[in-house]
């Protein structure tokens, strides 16, 4: 007898919660006109406020991702697959970059000047500099430039050459490079006691002496002698050394 | 008193007096490896070589991209030593007057390969950096 009343009364507690629940969930649909309404000449304004604030905001932080996580890449270009380049950067870590018409501009830098042109002009064994914007190991490259490759190296002067004007530098204690001095190379010489460069000249090299030079590499990995661009000249005196 | 109780008694009494006993050695161990007298540092007098100033890049980072043609390089070098800095566009060298130096470098549109190198004496270094200057993009 207990039981069974029991049983009854937590029914009835039941159905009354759930009565009472769904008197709940459809109050909200039973009046929204009277709290939209005093609203309704400012609700627009107050929209579009808030649409343009947060248009804003996402600009802000997509312009400071882009910022944040703006990469250049550097290399030769080692195949080329539909869009896609394969450029190898001078530590030899090979990088895949996509070419998107929409966001990839592709332009050639040739001394001061930069010019825009096409993808297809890019070739293999080109060397070249490309921006954009990593994210989470994907690059999304934005400009890709064709640029020089060039270098710089310096080392003792082991040999000198003066029928052909050539230098040979000790770059480390392995290897020499054959630097040759052309007429159109710049060379200069540094003066310790003004503490400047000063016009410089082949006849000025000697043994022993420390040259640092400017060379465009040459295409093959492996060379051993390039076409000097600019020279500067460290004298082998007490000047230099102390 | 029964027996089991004076047992239990003897027992928990023997077992608490070796827990202290252990206790106290511990406790002076403790205190003898800590008024230990520790040997003066200064006792000694120790004559170190004196180093000379290494050399040292601060600034720019490696593969920095920038946006000016004119780069701040910064550094440590050994005071008198001469310092040389070439890229494929320009060149510069000055004597270190302090253990620090500063210099401007001009750069120009896409990637500089600037090497610095500092003489001081028969000591040769070296660094070798890629800097972008790329201000359109």
């Amino acid at each position: 007898m207990k039981k069974t009343f029991i049983i009854k009364m937590l029914a009835l507690i039941f159905v009354l919660q759930y009565v009472n629940f769904a008197v709940e969930a459809q109050s909200p649909k039973l009046s929204p006109t009277a709290t939209v309404t005093p609203t309704k000449t400012n609700a627009p304004n107050t929209v579009d406020h808030n649409v343009t604030a947060l248009k804003e905001k996402i600009a802000d932080k997509v312009e400071e991702l882009q910022k944040k996580n703006k990469t250049t890449i550097s290399g030769t270009i080692t195949n080329i697959e539909n869009r896609t380049i394969t450029v190898e950067d001078r530590d030899s870590k090979k990088h895949l970059i996509t070419h998107d018409d929409l966001l990839t501009k592709v332009k050639t830098i040739t001394d001061k000047t930069v010019k825009d042109a096409d993808f297809s002009s890019l070739k293999k064994d080109q060397y070249v500099v490309v921006t954009g914007i990593m994210l989470e190991d994907v690059f999304t490259p934005q400009t890709i430039f064709s640029f020089k490759k060039y270098d710089v190296i310096s080392g003792k002067v082991a040999d000198l050459n003066k029928t052909e004007f050539s230098v040979d530098i000790l770059i480390t204690d392995t290897r020499t490079i054959t630097v040759d001095i052309e007429s159109g190379t710049k060379q200069l010489s540094f003066d310790k006691a003004s503490s400047s460069l000063k016009k410089g000249g082949f006849a000025q090299i000697k043994v022993g002496d420390y040259i640092h030079a400017v060379y465009l590499m040459p295409s093959e990995n492996t060379f051993s002698r390039v076409s000097a661009l600019r020279t500067i000249l460290l004298p082998q005196t007490k000047e230099v050394t102390k | 008193m029964k027996k089991e109780t004076i047992t239990a008694l003897v027992l928990g009494i023997g077992t608490g007096a070796v827990i202290a006993v252990g206790l106290l050695i511990n406790a002076r161990k403790i205190n003898v490896s800590q008024t230990k007298p520790t040997p003066s540092v200064g006792a000694t007098s120790v004559t170190l070589p004196i180093q000379s100033q290494p050399f040292v890049v601060r600034q720019p980072e490696d593969k920095k991209t920038v946006n000016d043609d004119e780069l701040l390089i910064t550094g440590e070098a050994p005071v008198k030593s001469t310092i040389v800095v070439q890229s494929q566009f320009s060149e510069q060298t000055i004597i270190a007057e302090k253990t620090t130096f500063e210099m401007n470098f001009a750069l120009q549109y896409g990637e500089n390969i600037i090497k610095v190198t500092n003489y001081d004496g028969k000591n040769i270094s070296e660094k070798k950096l890629t800097v972008y200057y790329l201000p359109e993009d």
